[in-house]
Formats: structure tokens, sequence, C-alpha cells
């Protein structure tokens, strides 16, 4: 195939995209013949809606997920390492042993996500919010925690692992501050 | 030490291949290396190497519009066979100082430039002159930017670079001009340097498009027609490389 051909393909495709019916993020990527799992490492994604979405596993290394909506969103094990999830909406989502290393969770919202498991080390978490989180044997070691709103109630929080993340900086059970909780789709 | 047999008239060779040479241009050198043969030369032997790199953004052209992209990093891999790069002689390893280029005006009290106006109505005629007095001069100006975080890994043979755009910069501009890139122990007379300028897709920056998608299109189908188009890009014009340049004595 030659270059002009494999540009009209392309074009083909991308008007496919634009005239599809669908928004949904999982439907719009098999028209594309994209694979949720692989083909979007560090891709831009800042915005979209990918509320409840299959990334089991997924490897979404260094993505820009920027205030992406991921509530509910199925992350278990995904590669998230140096992902860019500043304000993203994670209330719900499933990050169970989800590699987080590194990454910038700025103020998102990660209130009652299964944390369960998931290596937070050196990530970025100040003003985040992660009321009633599941953090069962999560890894927080050298997480930055300033500001961002935890529950002492929340599984797997023990005293010792809250007293540590006050010492750096972290607020518990902020009265008020607790009752912030993320809108769910936009 | 090795002496150099001087019998040995080993070629020096030099191949260069950019693939897109206004979007990214690479070129390495040695210095103070005679471009015709080595001999009589004490082995080992050590040679700087410096490094050019010019970047720019390019359009794509597609048949309904275009759409521009760029580079938000890549990363630099070079290939040895008869000379080594030991890790403490590995220059460029913390940041990249971009040159760019932009076009400054300036004004000067010198340019007259004259404007008339009238205007008539029922209750008042007026007629207005006015001259202004001003020069508008364009000139192009150079500046330096750090803007690009670089580190380095692999070992002794095959050494790489990995250049990363800064938060704040969403694409590579300007140009990085005979930089120290190492310092290169030769240990044989005939020996070979293969630098290959590689990206993959989160390196690739999409930006302005005219005439591709509406502007109301949702950000769910407008990521996934970046991600197309990235993975284009890749296969037709950006993989296995973008640039390549070999050195070598024969």
């Amino acid at each position: 195939m030659n270059e002009d051909q494999s540009l009209q393909e392309l074009e083909a495709s991308i008007q496919k995209i634009i005239d599809a019916d669908t928004d949904n993020f999982q439907e719009l990527a098999e028209l594309a013949d994209l694979n949720l799992q692989t083909d979007f490492v560090g891709a831009d994604l800042h915005g979209t809606n990918l509320n409840g979405l299959n990334f089991v596993k997924a490897n979404l290394h260094q993505a820009y997920l920027s205030g992406a909506y991921l509530t509910r969103a199925y992350l278990t094990r995904a590669y998230l390492s140096g992902a860019k999830l500043y304000g993203a909406y994670l209330s719900g989502a499933y990050l169970s042993g989800a590699d987080l290393i590194g990454a910038y969770l700025i103020g998102a919202y990660l209130s009652g996500a299964y944390l369960s498991g998931a290596y937070l080390i050196g990530a970025d978490l100040i003003g985040a919010y992660l009321i009633g989180a599941y953090l069962s044997k999560a890894d927080l070691s050298d997480a930055q925690v300033g500001n961002a709103r935890f529950t002492s109630n929340s599984p797997g929080m023990t005293e010792e692992l809250k007293q540590d993340l006050i010492a750096r900086g972290a607020i518990f059970d902020g009265g008020s501050r607790d009752r912030v909780f993320a809108p769910t789709s936009r | 030490m090795q002496q150099v047999n001087d019998s040995t008239e080993p070629i020096y060779r030099k191949q260069q291949d950019n693939k897109c040479p206004d979007f990214l241009y690479l070129d390495l050198e040695f210095k103070d290396t005679p471009t015709d043969r080595l001999e009589q030369t004490e082995l080992p032997q050590k040679k700087d190497l410096y490094l050019t790199l010019n970047f720019n953004e390019e359009w794509l052209e597609l048949p309904g519009g275009k759409v521009k992209y760029g580079l938000r990093g890549f990363e630099l891999r070079l290939n040895l066979t008869n000379c080594i790069i030991p890790e403490f002689y590995l220059c460029l390893n913390d940041t990249m100082k971009l040159v760019t280029e932009r076009e400054v005006e300036t004004q000067r009290g010198v340019e007259k430039s004259s404007k008339v106006g009238g205007s008539l109505s029922r209750e008042k005629a007026d007629l207005s002159a006015k001259q202004d007095y001003k020069n508008t001069e364009k000139r192009t100006e150079k500046f330096q930017k750090t803007v690009y975080h670089v580190s380095t890994k692999g070992d002794e043979l095959s050494p790489a670079w990995v250049f990363e755009a800064d938060k704040d910069e969403s694409v590579l501009k300007g140009t990085l001009a005979e930089q120290k890139l190492a310092t290169v122990t030769i240990t044989d007379i005939s020996h070979q340097l293969t630098a290959t300028f590689e990206v993959v897709s989160k390196n690739i920056y999409i930006g302005d498009a005219e005439g591709i998608w509406p502007d109301n299109i949702s950000r769910n189908k407008l990521a996934i027609i970046e991600r197309k188009i990235i993975n284009w890009l890749l296969k037709s014009k950006l993989q296995p490389y973008v640039s390549q340049v070999e050195l070598s004595y024969e």
C-alpha cells in the first residue's frame, strides 16, 4: 500500500469515529481497532469519560489522565506508573494491585476507591480525597500526602499508618471536609 | 599501549539518514578527528563526540485537512563496536538546552504614517488629519530554554539518552548545536559507532488541526482520533527510527 492509500484509510477511519453514534470510549476504541489494555501508553486522555470501563492490567504508563472520569473503572493491576491524574475522578475505582508508583494524583478524587495492595510509592497525593478508600496493604511509602483527606475507619487504616500519614501532613476525619465527594459523571 | 600499524589505513565514513529532516535533524561528529585515516596512533585513544539536533513541528496533510504534530521526548541510542563509553564519560545527562528563535517587534520614533478621516453629519462637518511617527522593526532573537530532562541508561557498549519535555512544555522545538555528548574510548583502529534516534507513542504530540474534525468534537472521540494518528505516524514515518548516523573507520 502506498502512502496516499494509507492516508486515505486513516482519514476514513477518522471519519468513522466522528460519525459514530456512540461516545462510549470502549466502543470508539473498538471502531478504531485500538485495545484498551495495550494501546494507550502515554496517551493524552485528559477530560475523557472512562467511567466503569475495563482497564484491568492495562498499560497506562505515563498516560495523561488529568480530569478524566474514571469513577468505578476497573483498573485492577493496571500499570499507571508516572501517570498524570491531577483532579481525576476515581471514586469507587477498582485499583487493587495497581502500579501507581510516581503517579501524579494531586487533588484526585479517590473516595471509596479500592486501593488494596496498590503501589503508591512516591506518588503525589497532595490534596487528594481518599475518604473511605480501601487501603489494606497499600504501599504509601514516600508518597506526598500533604492536605490529602483520609478517614480513620477506612478498611486497612491502622493506627500506625494513620499517625504516619498525619505526620506527613494528611488530614483525618476533617468534619465537613470529609463530606466532599466527587461527581460521578459529567 | 597498543601501537597502530601504519600500514592499516582505515577510511573514515559517515552515513546519515534523516528521514524527516525538517522535523528532526540529527548529526554526530568526532571533534579533532582526521577524516581520511588514522595512523601511528596509540590505542586506546579518547575522542569527544558532539551532537547536533534540530526539532520542529510538522503538518501531516490528509486529503480533507491537516494536523500538526511534534515530539515531547525521544531516545538516542548508541551502538559501539571496538569502542566504548564508560559511564563517567557520559555528558548531557541532566538537562538539555535548546536554542529557539522568535520574532521581536520593536518601535522607534522614525516612521511616519498618515491617517486622514472625515465625517459629515447634519450637525457638523469635520475633516481631520493625523500623522503618527513610529518605526516598527522586526528582528529575530535567539534565546535558550532549559526545558528537557535527560537521563541515561544502558551500558558502555550501548548507552542511551532518554529526553523528556518538562511538564509545562508540550513540544520540542529548537536547536541543540554541537553539544558534547560523551568521550569515546577507541580500542581498535577499525571501529564503528551508530546513533539511532527513536520515538514511541508517548513521545508524540498532536497539536492544531484544520478541517479534520469539527470544533465541537467530544473529548472521547478526539482522544481516539489522536491515538489513531499517532499510530499511523509511527508505522508510516517514525519507526523503526526517525534518524540514524553511523560513523566508522574501516
